[in-house]
């Protein structure tokens, strides 16, 4: 085992960067980057923005409850409880933002058994179900608005309205974006990297 | 409308790419409807089901594995590897599984270890002989170590759906997350032994000495972590913020902790907690029927009618969770299959902890199969090359990780001796 120096430089991973795109059926049939009209791109930062500033309120609560522990100078009941919702806000929020972007967690399958015109025709197929469960889940979320004009939370006595006009937006937004993606059937589909989004 | 109406429908929507957590709940929402249910019912269980402080865990271990990546602790973790394990030959084979394990202390998500250290380490060992096949399928190999290894993102979700403790869980998981560590190295040292050509770097003590003292911050993580739940000074979910905390204190004193490098590090955990709730969110929805349709009930009736011994029930679900794995996303699997398989578990005798360990194992080897493999898809996408070549890297290392999870099945004492000792 002789000694020969075997570390080389750390910006090496274009090391396979002349290659193919590597997924055979996402290489004929995505791209990088978003096909969304600008509207909609502007949307979606708002999203991104919204969700990533409800992740600092569920990071700073959980550590909040921790430290509160230990100094009961700082205990706030509410503070669990704004955690656990911004959770759920951010869960809804970032629904249409993945749709928009080809982010949400997807089977792909059928990509390596169709392809074309057929690979398009399923993508419409795929959109329109989309968009009518979105749909059916905002109007959901409509009915539980009108359902609890008066219901507040236990700690910090959020009207729940106002919690359940986030599913409103996310799946309203949803709706949107699938019907774009109808319409954008016939062009490449976006390749989604989470370290990329924007 | 029936419930082979309702799974057929899922499927389909599955098949024809409609998003997994959309799937689930398109379907339940027509049922509940159907059921007489009012409107908003369906809307309301997935939002209660997400109204839980242990699911908490979830982004926040996320955000500790992206940011270990973006603020270089995956790098000082790899150097350090290096500077030890250098004149060892397959040294670099060595080290990947090195600070997999390393980075498993710290991130919960295998994806967050390939993307991060596998865009490093797959090139520079193909640079130093190795074949492609092998290093990919070592890397996507080794980064299943993270989502074993506590803090463990499948743990939260299964700790979360069972009602068993999160603290326990991540005791019985060390011993099988080493285990796989050292199933690859077995692998790598038998393998190695047929590659004269693969050479090694000098020691060098004051290399080794630099690096130490650069890890010394990120190795203090597990302890944290740990420490802080088994000795119950934090919960789980409250151990993700602090390793947060202890992440942006790491970052300040590297010096690496910029306010770009940090709202990119939220946007990326917001990218990937979003598709991951949303499942979470349908699921317990689509979990809730199933418990009401009583799947539970029949599965176990049928399951007992081939045999009432627990080990052919391990092996059943052993099968099926494999099956599955190669199918589904794994945190679907866990939140709708837990809820009938446990309880069937427990007539058996079996102990849910134990129960959980083998399940996540089972899923997590899932992950590098086609055509759901999330960890194979990214291995490919970071070196460019065709998932098919992947897969061929992947295949050999099945055998380790297949061997590992075999004596985890056969041998609960091993599994559920940590967390005995540690009194759960």
């Amino acid at each position: 085992m002789g000694g020969s120096e075997q570390e080389p430089p750390r910006d090496v991973a274009s090391s396979f960067d002349t290659a193919d795109t590597a997924n055979p059926a996402e290489s004929a049939q995505s791209v990088p980057g978003s096909t969304e009209p600008r509207i909609l791109r502007v949307w979606a930062s708002i999203e991104l923005g919204a969700a990533s500033v409800v992740l600092v309120v569920i990071f700073v609560s959980v550590l909040w409850q921790v430290i509160s522990r230990y100094i009961p100078g700082l205990n706030w009941p509410g503070v669990g409880e704004l955690a656990n919702y911004s959770l759920i806000v951010l869960t809804f929020i970032m629904v249409g933002y993945l749709l928009g972007k080809n982010g949400h967690i997807v089977i792909k399958i059928i990509d390596y058994l169709v392809k074309g015109r057929a690979f398009m025709a399923v993508r419409v197929v795929s959109a329109l179900c989309v968009a009518v469960i979105c749909g059916l889940l905002a109007y959901e979320a409509y009915g539980l608005i009108l359902t609890f004009p008066n219901r507040r939370t236990a700690a910090l006595e959020i009207p729940i309205w106002i919690l359940y006009t986030v599913p409103l937006i996310g799946f309203a937004s949803g709706t949107l974006r699938a019907v774009v993606n109808i319409f954008l059937a016939g062009k490449p589909e976006p390749t989604f990297d989470a370290a990329e989004a924007k | 409308m029936e419930l082979w109406m309702l799974a057929v429908a899922v499927v389909i929507l599955l098949f024809i790419r409609v998003p997994v957590g959309l799937a689930f709940i398109g379907p339940s929402l027509v049922w509940a409807l159907a059921d007489g249910r009012s409107v908003g019912f369906s809307l309301k269980t997935a939002f209660d089901g997400l109204n839980s402080f242990p699911l908490l865990a979830v982004p926040l271990f996320i955000l500790v594995g992206v940011m270990a990546n973006r603020l270089g602790i995956a790098d000082r973790l790899y150097d350090f590897c290096l500077a030890a394990l250098g004149r060892v030959r397959g040294n670099l084979a060595y080290v990947n599984v090195g600070s997999a394990v390393g980075f498993s202390w710290m991130s919960g998500s295998a994806l967050a270890d390939v993307a991060g250290l596998g865009k490093m380490q797959i090139p520079q060992m193909v640079r130093a002989g190795y074949p492609y096949g092998f290093a990919a399928g070592l890397t996507a190999s080794s980064s299943l170590i993270s989502p074993v290894m506590p803090p463990s993102i499948p743990a939260v979700i299964y700790a979360a759906t069972a009602t068993v403790s999160t603290g326990a869980l991540f005791a019985a998981s060390v011993l099988p997350a080493l285990l796989m560590a050292l199933g690859l190295c077995a692998y790598i040292f038998i393998w190695t032994a047929r590659r004269p050509d693969l050479t090694a770097v000098p020691f060098n003590a004051q290399r080794l000495l630099k690096a130490s003292i650069a890890v010394l911050g990120p190795l203090l993580t597990p302890v944290i972590l740990l420490g802080g739940i088994l000795s119950g000074i934090f919960t789980p979910t409250e151990a993700a913020a602090v390793a947060v905390a202890y992440m942006l204190v790491l970052g300040v004193i590297y010096r690496t902790a910029r306010w770009p490098v940090l709202w990119r590090s939220l946007k990326e955990t917001t990218a990937i907690t979003g598709g991951i709730m949303l499942i979470l969110g349908a699921a317990a929805l689509l979990g809730l029927i199933l418990t009401r349709a009583h799947v539970s009930r029949d599965v176990a009736a049928f399951l007992t009618s081939v045999s009432d011994n627990p080990i052919v029930f391990m092996i059943l679900v052993n099968i099926l969770l494999l099956i599955l794995g190669c199918l589904i996303d794994a945190t679907a699997i866990i939140l709708v299959t837990v809820p009938v398989l446990l309880p069937i578990a427990l007539d058996f005798g079996i102990d849910p902890i134990y129960f959980g360990v083998v399940m996540i194992i089972n899923l997590m080897i899932g992950l590098l199969t086609p055509p759901v493999g999330s960890v194979l898809y990214i291995t490919s996408s970071v070196t460019g090359q065709p998932v098919d070549v992947v897969f061929r890297g992947i295949a050999p290392f099945l055998i380790p990780l297949g061997a590992v999870l075999v004596i985890v099945t056969a041998f609960p004492d091993f599994v559920l001796w940590l967390p005995r000792l540690l009194g759960f």
